[in-house]
């Protein structure tokens, strides 16, 4: 049984189909990075394992939950990061997650808690209001509650936006070593190095459509073993007539 | 009239105010500008558009307030008092009017960070400065203010040409009205630019929701003053006789015959001006031109000092956790809480004066049992307001395991949590006092219980049903929208809150009118209070559902 499945998965916003027909398996134990340009329909995608967007067709499972039938269900299976960190701006960091994992009713232990804001380099910044925080660290406290929580699937978009280095370090070890321990993780990231160095396979979409899946070594050999961002680029629309545009604009 | 580059400023930055404050509590019924959802979305601002509707309410104010000016004959009271007492009520007025218009517009200002945006800007200080006030008179609703005073003023001309009211009276009214402006100007910026502070010292968030209370109490009671001045002249004029002078800024016309006391009225007034301008210019210069940023200035606040490897975090259920979470959201946002403790006193301020007169020694029973019922059902309706405290965090809540009956039970409990001990002191306290029966008491507190709790879960139940379809953010401006669209729900909002309040009137008058004794309404009245408390749980189960959010 995959940790997430999309089958056949289409659906429209006003009227115009932003996800076309998307198949998508992600198996336990797998780490899936989900490329492709802004709007091409990837947090549509993600906010569809926790129900909060259902698909008009198709169904979208994850440990063989229907996340559309029973989002609840599905909720406390996925630990789910959308690209804009949700939080309540008003709570401290300690009090945002006690209130997070007291919905879980997950008690992680003392040295559990101090583990994952250490990791995340949170240290100075558990007495702050959240609304207090930059974006990145707003992030890291939406990844913590998710670390706290330790779920059986991760679905993740924009991981790593606003990270700094060595929290960024963090994450995709801890991504690694969920995968490891049989994990499905799901995530979505524009920075091509850090998909290739975490990928078990890349799923390339493109307006809503998969166009290329693929270990990062089978799909740049598409290109002739090109980098990740050419097979990306060619795959995605980009064209010459865009670099010559901005040369004009320099110029 | 500001030049054309300050006026785009102060259009646009209204415009972003008015959007970001929809989403806070900027926005009021005393910032008459366009909603957000009007358009579309998006926010439409004009001079004439956010002063005409309060124009016309103000101006209605100030002529019911100018009617004594004009019947000092039939009233027997002299121009002077009238003049006086009337203005007296006018500038309260004003000045909880204007403090809830600046007060709000200056926060959302800096703790959005638009201040921020604005010297980003090529813009020299004087420029943004001269934007923020052009934004705060012109299109926040500010030159509206002034009607409450331009027909009253009018009508005391025409007295005074008339010779019925002297010349002098007019000169320290002006005085009044411009030094009641300047300061709560002045106070509003200064209260406002301490936004980021307030979230951070329980004392300042002490002093800003009872700051707040006050605001409406007074509003409310002035209102109530000026929809009965002439009765309200009579009244207060004794009164501000012996007083007046103390009062600052309209002290001068009540000491007006002592020219030393007249003098003393004047420079106290003058201090408090004084006082509050320099303070509100520290502030500007400090806050928006001074070059802290909003981001740096909160920075400088005390921080909790956590340990993290001794610490632990708090785990509690469910509902529990939902009921902390809200209490610590309202509890840092002053405006809103004091919202919602006034909805619990404005029943209090309105059933203590029938409480304590003749009415409760001759019909206790009926009394205590009309009291009770009205603050229950009444404080009950507060739930709201947990409601509008989520804010855009309410988008969070759609994406974990929560039922939609979950979420009301909780918002229905915390409310209960907040209004339940204050109306239940209220109706044992008076209950007590005035009629000594314990078993009385005990049962006029245990109807404000039920009735609460019933209410607050069918207020809960229906607000939870009534929420925009797809994941949004919660404010007072979101759900009046969803209520417009979902016509059918929000008249049977309207109606089963109306029965709810209704009722107990019903039973209270008709009881003795079919013969029934005191204790058949009692007894009905228990029943009619345990009924509401089942329907509310069913109203949590079945209109409020157990489906996910």
């Amino acid at each position: 049984m995959p940790g997430v499945e999309y089958v056949n998965v289409w659906k429209y916003y006003g009227g115009k189909p932003v996800v076309k027909g998307v198949n998508l398996r992600v198996k336990k134990g797998e780490v899936r990075v989900l490329l492709g340009p802004n709007g091409s329909g990837k947090s549509t995608l993600f906010k569809m394992s926790v129900g909060v967007v259902k698909p008009e067709q198709g169904e979208v499972r994850v440990n063989g939950v229907n996340a559309v039938k029973d989002p609840i269900a599905a909720r406390k299976i996925v630990g789910y990061a959308p690209e804009d960190p949700l939080v309540y701006e008003s709570l401290e960091v300690t009090e945002y997650l006690e209130f997070i994992l007291s919905i879980y009713g997950v008690r992680p232990s003392r040295e559990r808690f101090a583990a994952v804001i250490k990791a995340l380099g949170l240290d100075e910044h558990v007495g702050k209001l959240v609304g207090e925080l930059s974006h990145g660290n707003k992030r890291k406290v939406t990844l913590a509650a998710i670390m706290l929580r330790d779920p059986e699937v991760l679905v993740l978009d924009e991981a790593f936006s606003g990270l700094d280095v060595g929290s960024a370090r963090a994450v995709k070890a801890w991504l690694r070593s969920k995968a490891e321990s049989g994990a499905a993780v799901l995530v979505s990231t524009h920075i091509l190095p850090i998909a290739e160095a975490i990928a078990d396979k890349v799923t390339i979409i493109y307006e809503g459509r998969i166009v290329a899946e693929g270990t990062p070594g089978e799909l740049k050999s598409l290109e002739g073993g090109k980098e990740l961002e050419d097979v990306y680029l060619k795959l995605t629309g980009y064209s010459s007539e865009v670099e010559e545009l901005v040369k004009a604009l320099t110029t | 009239m500001p030049d054309s580059l300050t006026l785009k400023v102060a259009k646009n930055l209204t415009k972003e105010v008015t959007y970001r404050g929809f989403r806070g509590v900027a926005a009021s019924a005393f910032t008459p500008v366009a909603k957000p959802s009007e358009g579309k979305g998006r926010v439409n601002v004009s001079i004439v558009r956010s002063n005409v509707l309060g124009a016309i309410f103000y101006s209605i104010v100030s002529l019911s307030a100018s009617t004594p000016l004009l019947v000092t004959d039939y009233m027997k009271v002299p121009a002077t008092d009238a003049f006086s007492v009337s203005l007296t009520v006018l500038v309260g007025f004003a000045f909880a009017l204007s403090l809830m218009q600046v007060t709000p517009f200056t926060s959302t200002f800096i703790r959005e960070g638009l201040v921020d945006l604005l010297r980003l800007l090529p813009l020299t200080d004087s420029q943004i400065l001269k934007a923020y006030l052009t934004a705060l008179i012109l299109y926040w609703g500010g030159l509206s203010l002034t009607f409450i005073f331009i027909p009253f003023f009018i009508v005391a001309t025409y007295v005074t040409v008339n010779g019925i009211l002297p010349g002098t009276y007019l000169l320290l009214g002006l005085f009044a009205v411009v030094a009641t402006l300047t300061f709560s100007y002045s106070l509003g910026i200064a209260l406002g630019s301490y936004s980021y502070a307030v979230r951070r010292r329980a004392s300042l968030r002490l002093m800003s929701t009872a700051a707040w209370l006050l605001s409406f109490m007074m509003m409310f009671l002035l209102y109530r003053a000026s929809s009965i001045m002439a009765e309200a002249a009579k009244t207060l004029e004794p009164m501000l006789r012996t007083w007046g002078a103390l009062i600052p800024f309209v002290g001068p016309l009540f000491s007006a015959a002592n020219p030393t006391l007249m003098l003393g009225s004047i420079g106290e007034s003058a201090l408090l001006v004084m006082i509050a301008y320099v303070l509100a210019k520290r502030r500007i210069s400090k806050v928006f031109l001074g070059g802290i940023e909003y981001a740096v200035a909160a920075k400088a606040q005390p921080v909790r000092k956590v340990k993290v490897g001794e610490a632990g975090l708090r785990i509690s259920s469910l509902i529990g956790a939902m009921i902390r979470k809200d209490f610590k959201l309202l509890s840092r946002e002053p405006r809103r809480l004091a919202n919602m403790l006034f909805l619990v006193l404005l029943p209090v301020i309105m059933s203590v004066p029938v409480g304590s007169g003749s009415f409760m020694t001759k019909y206790p029973t009926y009394m205590v049992l009309f009291i009770s019922s009205f603050l229950g059902a009444f404080s009950g309706l507060a739930s709201e307001y947990v409601f509008y405290a989520e804010g855009a965090g309410a988008l969070l809540l759609y994406h974990l395991p929560l039922r939609k009956c979950d979420v009301a039970l909780a918002k229905a409990l915390a409310c209960s949590l907040i209004t339940l001990p204050i109306s239940a002191a209220v109706v044992g306290g008076l209950a007590a006092y005035f009629t000594g029966d314990v078993m009385l008491t005990v049962i006029g507190v245990a109807i404000t219980a039920l009735l609460n709790l019933g209410f607050s879960f069918i207020n809960s139940a229906i607000t939870m049903s009534m929420l925009p379809g797809t994941p949004s953010e919660w404010s007072e401006y979101s759900f009046r929208a969803s209520m417009g669209t979902r016509f059918v729900r929000s008249v049977v909002k309207l109606v089963v809150l109306g029965i709810g309040v209704g009722v107990p009137l019903v039973i209270i008058l008709l009881a003795p009118l079919m013969g029934a004794s005191p204790t058949m309404a009692r007894l009905l009245t228990i029943i009619y209070a345990v009924a509401s408390f089942i329907a509310g749980l069913v109203f949590l189960r079945v209109v409020a559902g157990s489906k996910p959010l």
